[in-house]
């Protein structure tokens, strides 16, 4: 269903039927129209905003940050996709591969301008990157605990899998490590939130 | 969860039922949709305000202009009534006859003669980048126009306050 263009960048085929569902592609404007009109971007926004925020949340150290690295990579990767033939939405993997790419320019830039006291506050920020389960305040608290804890490739290789909906192999290729490597570092995270005390009795 | 172990699947349905991301914020989601709508929001924001400032002001005096005359009308009618009915005592054919001539245009001539422009907040948007590739950051400006108005008739000043908002792309580079 993709023709890769370029590095870490896919156009969906035209032919694929649930694209041909999703975006009305004899309405879609022109590239070069003003104002044109994208079919099925808001909806595209508002049904991956959720994953691809909490992996720029994972990714950067605040809130801020991540707000302005989900929306440089979305603007990014819309643009670029927008320029396939026939025009289109991006697929998640390569959303994914930008906002890595903006937050590691990000952090770059924080590094060499920040001095060490604003980097820790920053990272000391906590904010949830869930929302909060108020029936079962408890579980959410403990599960939240533990992800926020885990080591920052098992964080991110559990993030990607499960709320961002990637196999191991896109994940490996997003990566560019192996998809065992991918795999080992799943179930690693997985144990461990498996293991969680008291989850059992919540 | 239970005694039995649970299947790395069933686990991770758990964590998406248990733990639901955290959407970003409506006005990012807004700022994306309108940056990917426009075709060139650096462009476009600059050809906006070079005719915003060529033109703005002409058309927002013409306007308020237009709606003081309206307003003025009305009023007029409204007093013309007024005095008809006091002078006739119950003649309402009169009454009629003179509303009709009020309703006429009325030659109340208005005068900008004064105009500021208060800058009363500033928003940082966030990043943007332009289809040329430029990084750009987005503030968004937040203005009381203000016009003066005199009624060459009788002198009276009218003071008119309109809200306005422009938003300016400025690019940057990191050094």
């Amino acid at each position: 269903l993709l023709k890769k263009k370029g590095k870490n960048h896919f156009c969906l085929n035209k032919s694929s039927t649930w694209f041909r569902y999703l975006f009305k592609l004899d309405s879609m404007s022109h590239h070069h129209e003003q104002n044109r009109e994208i079919d099925g971007l808001d909806q595209w926004i508002e049904t991956n905003g959720p994953r691809l925020f909490l992996y720029a949340r994972q990714q950067t150290m605040s809130y801020a940050d991540a707000q302005d690295v989900y929306q440089e990579a979305v603007i990014a990767t819309v643009r670029k996709a927008l320029e396939c033939d026939p025009p289109t939405l991006p697929a998640l993997g390569s959303v994914f591969v930008a906002i890595k790419n903006k937050a590691i320019d990000l952090h770059r830039s924080h590094s060499s301008r920040m001095n060490r006291e604003t980097q820790t506050v920053a990272m000391a920020e906590t904010s949830s990157w869930f929302v909060e389960d108020i029936e079962s305040k408890e579980t959410y608290r403990l599960l939240n605990d533990v992800i926020r804890a885990l080591p920052e490739d098992q964080q991110e290789v559990l993030l990607l899998k499960v709320w961002g909906g990637q196999t191991f192999q896109a994940i490996a290729d997003m990566l560019g490590i192996s998809a065992n490597t991918v795999a080992s570092r799943y179930r690693y995270a997985l144990n461990q939130l498996k293991s969680t005390p008291n989850l059992s009795v919540v | 969860m239970n005694q039995e172990p649970q299947s790395d699947e069933a686990f991770e349905q758990m964590l998406k039922e248990k733990l639901e991301p955290r959407p970003p914020g409506w006005e990012t989601n807004r700022t994306i949709l309108e940056t990917l709508v426009l075709k060139d929001p650096e462009e476009i924001t600059r050809s906006s305000r070079k005719k915003l400032l060529q033109y703005g002001w002409i058309a927002s005096v013409g306007v308020i202009a237009a709606a003081f005359i309206a307003a003025f009308t009305i009023t007029q009618i409204d007093q013309s009534a007024l005095d008809s009915e006091a002078a006739t005592q119950g003649a309402p054919i009169q009454l009629g006859r003179q509303s009709v001539a009020a309703a006429e245009p009325s030659p109340v001539n208005l005068k900008a003669v004064g105009a500021t422009q208060r800058l009363v907040g500033v928003k940082d948007m966030g990043w943007k980048n332009t289809e040329d590739g430029n990084a750009t950051r987005a503030f968004k400006y937040e203005y009381i126009d203000t016009v003066d108005l005199v009624n060459e008739e009788d002198g009276s000043v009218m003071r008119v306050e309109v809200p306005r908002q422009e938003i300016v792309n400025v690019k940057y580079q990191l050094i």
